[in-house]
C-alpha cells in the first residue's frame, strides 16, 4: 500500500525534474521536493522525515493531477525493479493455479510467499448450494481483496457489484506462462504497442496477471507458443523494435 | 519456497503441442538443448547448465572430485573405490522437498543410482591403478555432484557430464613426496553419458499407437510424460546403463533405436568435454592463470547471468515452432 508522507524542507535540496535514476538501498531522495506531499510507492520507505530507497532499481514518478484540496498528493514516486517474487497488492489482478480445497476456500498459488485463499462464496452466481466447478490444478484470473504483510492474501472472482467481470476459471485451453513481473508492468502500460501490434495480425485471447503470469490462447497451439515467445523476449525491447519483431513473427507464421 | 506447480492447463497444452511434434522452447522432439561446460581453478571440478543460461530457467551441476586414502574391501584388495554422492542444493529442491524436508528425495536417490550405474557400475574408471599398497592402502575417490539448480530438468544428463568432466580434470597426489613428482590424472577407459527420452502416450489414438519420444526433456515435459528411458552409453555405442521408469510398454527395436541416438550425444558430450580439457590444460601450461576457473567464466557473461541483453528475435527457427 502506498503511504503518504510529508516531507521536511529543511533537509531537502530540491531538484528540478527527476529523470530516470538508477537507485540502490539506503539512498536518499533528493528528487523529493520539500514539503510537497507525495505518495511513496513500491521501493521508497519513509525514515522520520526522509524518503529512502529499499530496493534496487530505476527511481520512478509521475506528477498527479492538481486538486483543490490542501492535502492532496502532487506525485508518485516509486523504484522500478526486476523482480520475479511477487508481493500482493490490494485490487490487483493475478493468475493463480488451485492447489487445494480447503473447507469453504481453495488455496490458490499466485507466486506469493504464501498461497491464497479463494472463497467458493467469490464467484458469480455462486451460492451455498450453487458451487463454483473448479477443481485443483485449474488456473484463476482473480482480483486480490486482501494483501497484507501481516495476513494470507484473500481472492475474488466477482467485482463490487457481484459480476465476473472477465474473472473466473480459465478454461477451454490456452497457455500459462510466467514472466518477470516489469514485463506485465511494460504490457500493461498504455504507451506499449505489443499487444495492440500482434493483435492486429493474430486473434488472440490474453490474461494478464500482475503476479508475472499471462494466459494467452489462440486458434492454433503454434499460434499461442509464437505469442507467448514473442512476449516473453518483447521485456528489452522498445516500440520500434517491437513492430519490427512482430512483423517478423506475423510473415514467419504466414510461411513467408 | 514452494514450487510453481504446474497447471491443468499446462498439461493439456503441452500434450496438445506434442501431438504436433511442437515443444515450449521452439525445439524439434529429437533435438537436445545446448550443454554449457566449465573447468574451475582446482583440479576435478566442473559446472555445467542446461537450458537458458542466460536466464534463471537452467538446471545447473557442479561436481567435485577429490581423493583419500583408505583401507580396500576386502573382496577387492587391488582396487580404488569410487563413491558418487549427489546433493540436491535447497534452492534447487524446492519441489522436490518431501515432508522430511530433504532435499532431493527421491529424485537424489534416482539420480545417485544412475550415475552410480552410469560410471561406477560400468567400470570406466581403471580402479586398480588407484592401489597403492595391496589390501593396505588404496586412493579412495569422493565424486561430490551437487545439483544447484533443477528449473530445465534434464538433471541426471547433465549430472552425468558434470561428474564425468570432474573425473577427467581432476589429479591425484603421486605417492612420493609432492615435490618431487606432479599429480597424475585418472586413468579413465572410456566415457560413458547418461541420455534422457520421454516418452508421451498418444491422446487420440488407442493404446498400440506409436508413442510421442522427446529427447533431453524440460521440467515440465517430465511431469506430463508417460515414462522414460535413460541411457548410459559410451562413444563406442556400448550400453552401460539401461533405466526404464513410469508406466509404459516398448519395443526392442525402439530401445536400439534410441541408444543409437544416445550414443551419438555420448560423442558429442566427450568431444567437448576433450575440447574444454584441452583449452584447460594449454591455459594453465601457459600460466594464465587468470583465464582458469568459473570467475572467468562468469565474466564471459555465460553462464548464470540474470542479464538478458537486447536482442532481435530470430525468426531462423520458426519452421519448428
Amino acid at each position: 500500500m502506498p503511504a503518504e508522507m510529508e516531507l521536511d524542507p529543511d533537509n531537502v535540496s530540491a531538484k528540478s525534474s527527476p529523470s530516470a535514476r538508477v537507485v540502490i538501498p539506503g539512498d536518499p531522495v533528493p528528487e523529493i521536493p520539500p514539503s510537497d506531499v507525495v505518495i511513496l510507492g513500491p521501493g521508497l520507505r519513509r525514515e522520520g522525515p526522509h524518503a529512502i530507497v529499499t530496493r534496487p532499481g530505476v527511481l520512478r514518478h509521475k506528477p498527479l493531477p492538481s486538486s483543490a484540496e490542501k492535502l492532496a498528493p502532487k506525485a508518485i514516486y516509486w523504484v522500478d525493479t526486476h523482480a520475479k517474487r511477487y508481493v500482493a497488492a490490494r485490487g490487483e489482478h493475478v493468475i493463480g493455479v488451485i492447489l487445494a480445497k480447503a473447507g469453504d476456500t481453495f488455496r490458490v498459488d499466485i507466486g506469493t510467499s504464501e498461497p491464497a485463499s479463494l472463497s467458493f462464496m467469490a464467484f458469480e452466481g455462486a451460492t451455498k448450494k450453487n458451487r463454483p466447478n473448479a477443481l485443483p490444478g485449474d488456473v484463476v484470473y482473480a482480483k486480490l481483496l486482501v494483501a497484507s504483510r501481516d495476513m494470507e492474501p484473500e481472492l475474488v472472482c466477482v467485482d463490487a457489484y457481484g459480476k465476473k467481470a472477465g474473472m473466473g476459471v480459465l478454461s477451454g485451453g490456452g497457455f500459462v506462462f510466467t514472466t518477470p513481473l516489469h514485463v506485465i508492468r511494460k504490457l500493461l502500460s498504455p504507451d506499449c504497442v505489443l499487444l495492440k501490434t500482434l493483435g492486429d495480425s493474430i486473434p488472440f485471447e490474453i490474461a494478464v496477471g500482475m503476479n508475472g503470469r499471462i494466459w494467452v490462447r489462440c486458434k492454433s497451439v503454434k499460434e499461442t507458443i509464437s505469442l507467448a515467445n514473442a512476449i516473453s523476449v518483447a521485456e528489452y525491447m522498445n516500440n520500434d523494435e517491437i513492430k519490427a519483431m512482430s512483423a517478423k513473427l506475423v510473415n514467419a507464421l504466414a510461411g513467408f | 519456497m514452494r514450487d510453481v506447480p504446474l497447471s491443468n492447463l499446462e498439461r493439456q497444452f503441452l500434450l496438445d503441442a506434442l501431438e504436433e511434434s511442437k515443444r515450449l522452447d521452439g525445439r524439434s522432439t529429437p533435438q537436445r538443448r545446448p550443454l554449457e561446460l566449465h573447468f574451475g581453478r582446482v583440479e576435478g571440478t566442473a559446472l555445467v547448465s542446461v537450458g537458458e543460461t542466460q536466464s534463471d530457467h537452467a538446471s545447473l551441476v557442479y561436481a567435485q572430485a577429490s581423493a583419500s586414502i583408505a583401507e580396500p574391501a576386502v573382496s577387492r584388495p587391488i582396487e580404488g573405490m569410487l563413491n558418487i554422492f549427489v546433493t540436491y542444493c535447497g534452492s534447487a529442491a524446492a519441489r522436490f522437498a518431501d515432508a522430511a524436508g530433504t532435499a532431493g528425495g527421491d529424485e537424489a536417490v534416482e539420480v545417485t543410482r544412475l550415475l552410480e550405474r552410469c560410471l561406477k557400475e560400468s567400470r570406466c574408471l581403471d580402479l586398480e591403478s588407484l592401489c597403492i599398497v595391496a589390501e593396505e592402502k588404496v586412493w579412495q575417490i569422493r565424486l561430490d555432484v551437487n545439483i544447484l539448480s533443477a528449473a530445465a530438468g534434464g538433471v541426471a544428463d547433465a549430472a552425468s557430464v558434470a561428474a564425468l568432466a570432474a573425473l577427467a580434470h581432476f589429479k591425484r597426489p603421486e605417492i612420493h613426496p609432492v615435490s618431487e613428482r606432479d599429480p597424475v590424472a585418472l586413468a579413465i577407459h572410456h566415457y560413458p553419458v547418461l541420455s534422457t527420452f520421454a516418452f508421451f502416450n498418444r491422446q487420440k489414438s488407442g493404446s498400440n499407437a506409436e508413442k510421442i519420444v522427446c529427447v533431453d526433456p524440460t521440467w515440465q515435459e517430465e511431469q506430463v510424460m508417460a515414462g522414460k528411458i535413460v541411457f548410459g552409453v559410451n562413444p563406442y555405442r556400448e550400453i552401460c546403463t539401461l533405466h526404464l521408469a513410469g508406466q509404459l510398454l516398448i519395443d526392442k527395436s525402439v530401445v536400439l533405436r534410441y541408444a543409437h541416438v544416445a550414443s551419438q550425444h555420448a560423442k558429442s558430450v566427450v568431444d567437448l568435454i576433450k575440447n574444454q580439457l584441452h583449452e584447460d590444460t594449454q591455459k594453465r601450461l601457459a600460466g594464465q592463470t587468470e583465464e582458469i576457473g568459473f570467475a572467468f567464466a562468469f565474466k564471459q557473461n555465460s553462464i548464470l547471468q540474470n542479464v538478458k541483453p537486447a536482442e532481435m528475435v530470430s525468426t531462423a527457427n520458426l519452421e519448428h515452432v
